[in-house]
């Protein structure tokens, strides 16, 4: 446990674009508070914008990007450049949901985000004790 | 603000606001209802989604539906024509891609035409609105069963105007349902103000000798007690009602307790007719459908299929005459023609092997819970209407802003979401917190008791880590 002032970093989470699937991400909000982590929920309907107007305002690690509409070839592409323009340097990007259209061999839609700059790309199914377990090796390797 | 009440829009009202509809994009100047009504009157009664479900011979037969929308007409035809044919479906469906619902409509223009170039659907269902009443109407012609739109919309207008004219005899969803599941930035008044609008086209075509049927949910979601559903979903059927619909689906969403759920729909199938009744919507007849929440879907394609066959079962002992399912490869992807032919036909096989068959509930427990769920429900519906002084609409208002009607999951930030539901021991769904929900003393003992009798099995105290657990159950294999 941490105390009140400390946390194991700032989470800024959202559903990206058109999509309103709102049950995981706060499930995973949850977890994350639980486990110390200091969380800024956006909520559904979160533009690139907003994610970045958000993580710049907060000094967030990471934004935590969720997305079940199947549109993320559309709405993901950018988002990298974006928090480099804005400064946001070594901020980690995560991506999870049903991610693309059509069947699609899961490494090559990993394959994908990855390289449109996403530090970790997660499939359905995938648990919060997954995730938080990488948000913890990713921000320890970056201290 | 709009001032939002449970009254008819005048027609002139309607027609005026009708041109701004319309001229949101080029297509909507295809629309002709006049032309449109001539349509569907030719259209054959087995194409016509009321008519065919009120045919006597199908009254108590229960039909299968999904989503399912491929990006180009092409695409779409062929996948309807697969799912009729391999399928062995009995209605269809056109889900409307989610760029669309919100009217992105440059972002559909782009991923229509890289989806025209590459022969991939990019978007994940079919924008009716840039397709436009001919596209639709190629479609409608492709296939010989009944087809209704999907969608979830805050504001649907455009998309009923152009699927309608095109030849769709059943449509989505009512304004409380887009507004807590399907919107995060307008109000209320809002969205209920823009699926009046869409009743109000419903109506006119109804006036006009065109049965329209569309689908009223009231709410969606996993672990939200039955009564909570059902007084959203009734406020709803009044609010359809008054804008001369005279055709709806009743939506009812399971949890997977037969005992609650059967019991629930008894309660549902009662007050529907009653309220109806109440406030002179005598003619107005309902269809029920029913569909088990999974939240997290299965992954697994076992149970996957499960989930099908529950689903089903659940939907036979309900007596609902739609089975709304979810096709098997849901959790993973967008479904493709095959994926949605084979969650067909498994539905059709499972409610086969009911045939002639009586199944029953245990009835001690059915009657519990059909007296609850009926008791909670007027309660709640009850002070919504006197909240309104007699207007369903102006009492919802107030009563979603006071949490009298409340969501645990709202995609809206304007609801309290004090409420929260949570599994007893039996896979039940009862009231961890009630909110500002008007209960009395004796129907919150109810609830605690149940909640309690868990306890005791798990050793620890309910809490936030049981409801996601709950949430997640039917996708992990079981029920609690």
């Amino acid at each position: 446990m941490t105390d009140e002032n400390e946390t194991k970093g700032t989470m800024v989470t959202g559903v990206i674009g058109d999509d309103v699937h709102v049950v995981g991400i706060r499930i995973l909000e949850h977890a994350l508070r639980e486990a110390g982590f200091k969380v800024v929920a956006l909520g559904v309907q979160v533009s690139q914008e907003e994610f970045i107007d958000a993580a710049t305002e907060t000094n967030a690690d990471a934004i935590l990007v969720s997305s079940l509409s199947g549109h993320a070839q559309i709405l993901a592409p950018g988002l990298r450049e974006k928090c480099i323009e804005a400064g946001l340097n070594d901020i980690r990007l995560y991506l999870g949901g049903q991610l693309m259209i059509g069947k699609t061999a899961w490494e090559d839609v990993e394959k994908t985000f990855m390289d449109m700059g996403f530090n970790r790309v997660y499939p359905p199914g995938v648990l919060p004790p997954q995730i938080i377990k990488d948000l913890e090796a990713d921000l320890a390797s970056k201290k | 603000m709009i001032d939002i009440r449970n009254k008819k829009i005048e027609e002139d009202v309607f027609f005026q606001e009708r041109e701004q509809v319309l001229s949101e994009w080029p297509t909507g100047k295809e629309v002709d209802l006049d032309e449109a009504i001539t349509f569907h009157k030719n259209l054959p009664p087995h194409k016509v989604w009321a008519k065919k479900m009120l045919d006597p011979r199908n009254r108590s037969e229960t039909f299968a539906i999904t989503g399912m929308g491929k990006t180009t007409l092409e695409q779409q035809i062929e996948l309807l024509r697969y799912v009729q044919d391999e399928g062995q479906a009995e209605l269809l469906a056109t889900s409307v891609d989610s760029f669309t619902r919100v009217h992105k409509y440059d972002v559909v223009e782009k991923g229509l035409r890289e989806s025209m170039e590459t022969g991939q659907s990019r978007l994940n269902g079919l924008p009716v609105v840039h397709h436009g009443v001919n596209g639709i109407r190629k479609i409608i012609e492709s296939v010989d069963l009944p087809v209704g739109t999907r969608y979830g919309a805050a504001d649907p207008r455009l998309i009923d105007e152009i699927s309608l004219a095109g030849g769709h005899t059943g449509c989505s969803g009512d304004g409380l349902y887009n507004f807590w599941n399907m919107n995060s930035k307008l109000p209320p008044e809002t969205v209920l103000r823009n699926h009046q609008y869409v009743h109000r086209l419903i109506g006119y075509y109804e006036e006009h000798g065109v049965p329209i049927t569309p689908a009223c949910q009231g709410m969606y979601g996993g672990g939200i007690p039955s009564s909570l559903v059902m007084t959203a979903l009734l406020t709803q059927m009044l609010m359809m009602a008054e804008q001369g619909v005279k055709h709806v689906m009743l939506h009812f969403t399971a949890q997977g307790n037969l005992a609650q759920d059967v019991g629930s729909a008894r309660t549902l199938q009662k007050l529907s007719r009653e309220y109806l009744d109440r406030f002179g919507h005598k003619d107005v007849v309902t269809i029920l459908t029913t569909g088990l929440s999974l939240v997290g879907y299965p992954v697994e394609l076992g149970s996957a299929f499960a989930a099908i066959a529950f689903n089903s079962i659940v939907a036979k002992l309900c007596g609902a005459q739609i089975n709304d399912i979810r096709t098997v490869s849901e959790a993973m992807t967008i479904p493709t023609k095959e994926d949605i032919a084979i969650t067909f036909r498994s539905a059709k096989v499972i409610v086969d092997f009911f045939k002639g068959q009586a199944i029953q509930v245990d009835p001690k427990n059915l009657e519990i819970e059909s007296q609850m769920s009926e008791m909670e429900t007027r309660m709640i519906l009850d002070r919504v209407i006197e909240l309104g002084d007699g207007d369903v609409a102006v009492g919802l208002i107030q009563a979603i802003q006071s949490g009298i009607l409340d969501h645990p999951f709202a995609t809206s930030p304007l609801v309290p979401c004090h409420v929260m539901g949570i599994k007893d021991k039996h896979g039940a769904v009862r009231y961890l917190n009630h909110g500002n929900l008007p209960f009395t003393k004796e129907i919150l003992a109810f609830h605690k008791e149940k909640i309690t009798e868990r306890e005791k099995d798990l050793g620890k105290k309910m809490d936030y880590e049981t409801v996601v657990n709950d949430l997640l159950a039917i996708s992990r294999g079981v029920l609690v």
